[in-house]
């Protein structure tokens, strides 16, 4: 009873007082909850980063200092294509294609135009390339004056590169050299060969599906299509050039122990990870180059930052747990006459200690209450609450920590007295 | 109706390198329905023994009986809450509330129901010369003697049989001293309580039943 009349004179009378204590418990709170939320954020962002940011691999010579021309066997492309993957005499649980997406592949071979279109005026010369890609990207060789000025025809576009469809895009001055069917759609017919001096050649007729304006004669079509005509003369085809993007990045390390069974392991700058080891590269014919520069830099620097804030974190909770303290001794030592005062007329220790615990309690539930609040409805955090009970328990332990400091004071005071 | 007696008491005070022997082998007997002052000069110990006689610090040697029973082996919370009203030079009232809050106060803690205390409050008010204009202020807003009349007036409330007063008139004017001392010498004849005044004040000296004199920690002598 005495303590409920206590009270309700405290809060009558030092209304300024709690109001103080309450706001400053309210700012440190709302300060540790924006806290937690930034770390959250910054954990989304780089939760993004690493999803969404490109990490590519590029096959190399074995020096990592050569891209192209690489001439590289069809058994290791088809990692990167097919759906199956055998590894020491057995199927794998997981393709190694699955780990990658848009695999970039080039193949070149040489054509010439039959001899009847070769009577032409505007004469081409013999044996140039014909370059099958997956897409334009696929080939570096490509010029921007080439990208810039091709056109496709109706109902074409550059996903025919994705395809096996026999078409191709030329240059302008060859579309002399085609022929028209009834339906209006023109064609090329090329004979393709192996190498320039090559005596084996084959005829192939490709639908025509753009044309561009610049100075080059080399004709594109798709990579399969490429690929067969290469298979169809010499019995197997092989890839200049494959470049793939790796699908999900959490996967990247699980995909680089996959990877270097196959391909030693260069750096981006083309230097031989494993070069003290040089008996291990006998074993591969090509490298792989990851290319996760941007990647790690971006982690780097984000890892870095968060790394920062998870010291702070706990350094906020010490001095918010310094500042309840403070705050709770404060708090009673502007009620030292009054908690003598008690003393002198009889009131048990433990009814004082009960009522300077129900005030800091009071205080403390009011503030994590609202902060609660505040912060959800204005900040929208997810209702976690994983850091409400972080706060209420540092508050809590220094609620009473001060009362424990409290009675030894009363107990002093009321002594010295 | 208490009677108080000390025991060959003793009490030091530690401080970090010395011991100060505050209150040494004091024998007394302290009667009710009397109103007993304890003079001595600053340091004399006067105080201290104020302190124990409270049940405020615990005897080192020696023993206080409080109607023949020890009172170390009272509830010393009990013993000032039922037996022993306190008054102190400071007034030692509680700030944040009102006087009658304040007369109340140590009534809620014996469990009498507030209506009853609030009736009591004002009678014992009446009683000490302040009307019940005074029950609704705050300490702050009454002078020194009015203070020390609320204290008076709480002890008379809780009709404790036991008065222990430290230096109650040291703040004082001649005249609120006259009327605190009036106040006291009124509950030990007019109540029965065994009025104990700690003071260097003589003329609070004059008018005491019994005059106990105090010197560096030991009873020096006692009149009449």
């Amino acid at each position: 009873m005495p303590v409920l009349l206590y009270l309700k004179a405290f809060l009558r009378k030092r209304v300024y007082l709690l109001l103080s204590l309450f706001f400053a418990i309210l700012i440190l709170l709302i300060t540790y909850g924006l806290f937690c939320q930034m770390i959250q954020s910054k954990l989304a962002e780089r939760e993004n980063a690493l999803r969404s940011l490109p990490v590519t691999v590029v096959l190399s010579n074995i020096a990592g200092t050569q891209t192209d021309h690489l001439e590289i066997p069809f058994y290791l492309a088809e990692y990167f294509t097919s759906g199956e993957y055998s590894y020491g005499g057995e199927i794998q649980p997981r393709a190694f294609s699955s780990y990658v997406k848009d695999v970039k592949m080039k193949t070149t071979l040489y054509y010439s135009l039959p001899s009847e279109n070769m009577n032409r005026a505007d004469t081409i010369p013999s044996s140039q390339k014909l370059v099958g890609i997956t897409c334009l990207e696929a080939d570096r060789a490509i010029s921007q004056d080439v990208i810039d000025s091709l056109a496709f025809f109706s109902g074409m576009g550059e996903s025919v590169f994705e395809t096996g469809t026999p078409a191709c895009v030329i240059p302008r001055r060859l579309l002399g050299h085609s022929a028209q069917d009834e339906q209006g759609r023109s064609f090329l017919t090329i004979s393709v060969q192996i190498a320039p001096a090559s005596q084996a050649a084959t005829e192939l007729v490709l639908q025509i599906a753009g044309v561009y304006d610049a100075d080059d004669d080399r004709i594109y079509c798709p990579w399969r299509v490429a690929a067969d005509q290469q298979a169809k003369l010499d019995g197997f085809y092989t890839v200049d050039s494959l470049m793939a993007t790796v699908k999900d990045n959490m996967e990247l390390s699980e995909f680089q122990t996959i990877l270097f069974r196959h391909f030693a392991e260069v750096s981006p700058g083309g230097k031989a990870a494993k070069l003290d080891d040089s008996p291990v590269l006998d074993r591969y014919q090509f490298a792989a180059i990851v290319r996760d520069e941007t990647l790690r830099q971006t982690l780097k620097e984000m890892d870095d930052s968060l790394q920062t804030a998870l010291w702070i974190k706990p350094l906020l909770i010490v001095l918010e747990l310094l500042v309840s303290a403070c705050s709770g001794f404060f708090f009673g030592s502007v009620q030292r006459r009054d908690l003598l005062a008690a003393r002198l007329v009889g009131t048990r220790m433990r009814e004082i200690v009960w009522i300077l615990f129900l005030q800091l309690f009071a205080v403390l539930l009011l503030s994590i209450i609202v902060t609660a609040y505040i912060t959800t409805l204005c900040f929208n955090v997810e209702a976690s609450h994983s850091y409400y009970v972080g706060v209420g328990a540092a508050a809590s332990f220094g609620c009473l920590f001060s009362i424990r400091n409290l009675r030894k004071a009363a107990e002093a005071l009321a002594a010295r007295e | 109706m208490a009677k108080i007696q000390t025991i060959d008491l003793n009490f030091s005070y530690r401080a970090k390198h010395q011991t100060i022997h505050a209150v040494k082998d004091v024998n007394l007997l302290l009667e009710p329905g009397l109103m007993q002052v304890i003079i001595g000069k600053s340091g004399s110990g006067k105080s201290t023994l104020l302190s124990l006689l409270a049940s405020l610090q615990t005897p080192e040697q020696g023993m206080i009986l409080v109607d023949d029973m020890d009172l170390q082996k009272m509830d010393a919370d009990q013993y000032r809450r039922k037996r022993a009203a306190v008054i102190f030079q400071a007034y030692n009232l509680f700030p944040l509330l009102t006087v009658q809050e304040n007369i109340i106060y140590p009534l809620l803690l014996n469990k009498i129901p507030k209506r009853t205390a609030e009736t009591q409050a004002e009678k014992v008010l009446e009683q000490v010369g302040m009307d019940a204009s005074f029950l609704k202020r705050f300490p702050a807003t009454l002078s020194g003697g009015e203070q020390q009349r609320v204290a008076i007036a709480r002890a008379l409330a809780n009709q404790t049989d036991i008065v222990l007063a430290d230096e109650p008139t040291g703040n004082l004017d001649t005249k609120n001293t006259e009327r605190i001392t009036g106040l006291l010498s009124s509950m030990a004849h007019n109540q029965g309580c065994c009025v104990v005044v700690v003071t260097h004040d003589l003329s609070v000296a004059a008018n005491a039943d019994r005059v106990f004199a105090m010197d560096g920690g030991t009873l020096s002598g006692v009149a009449p």
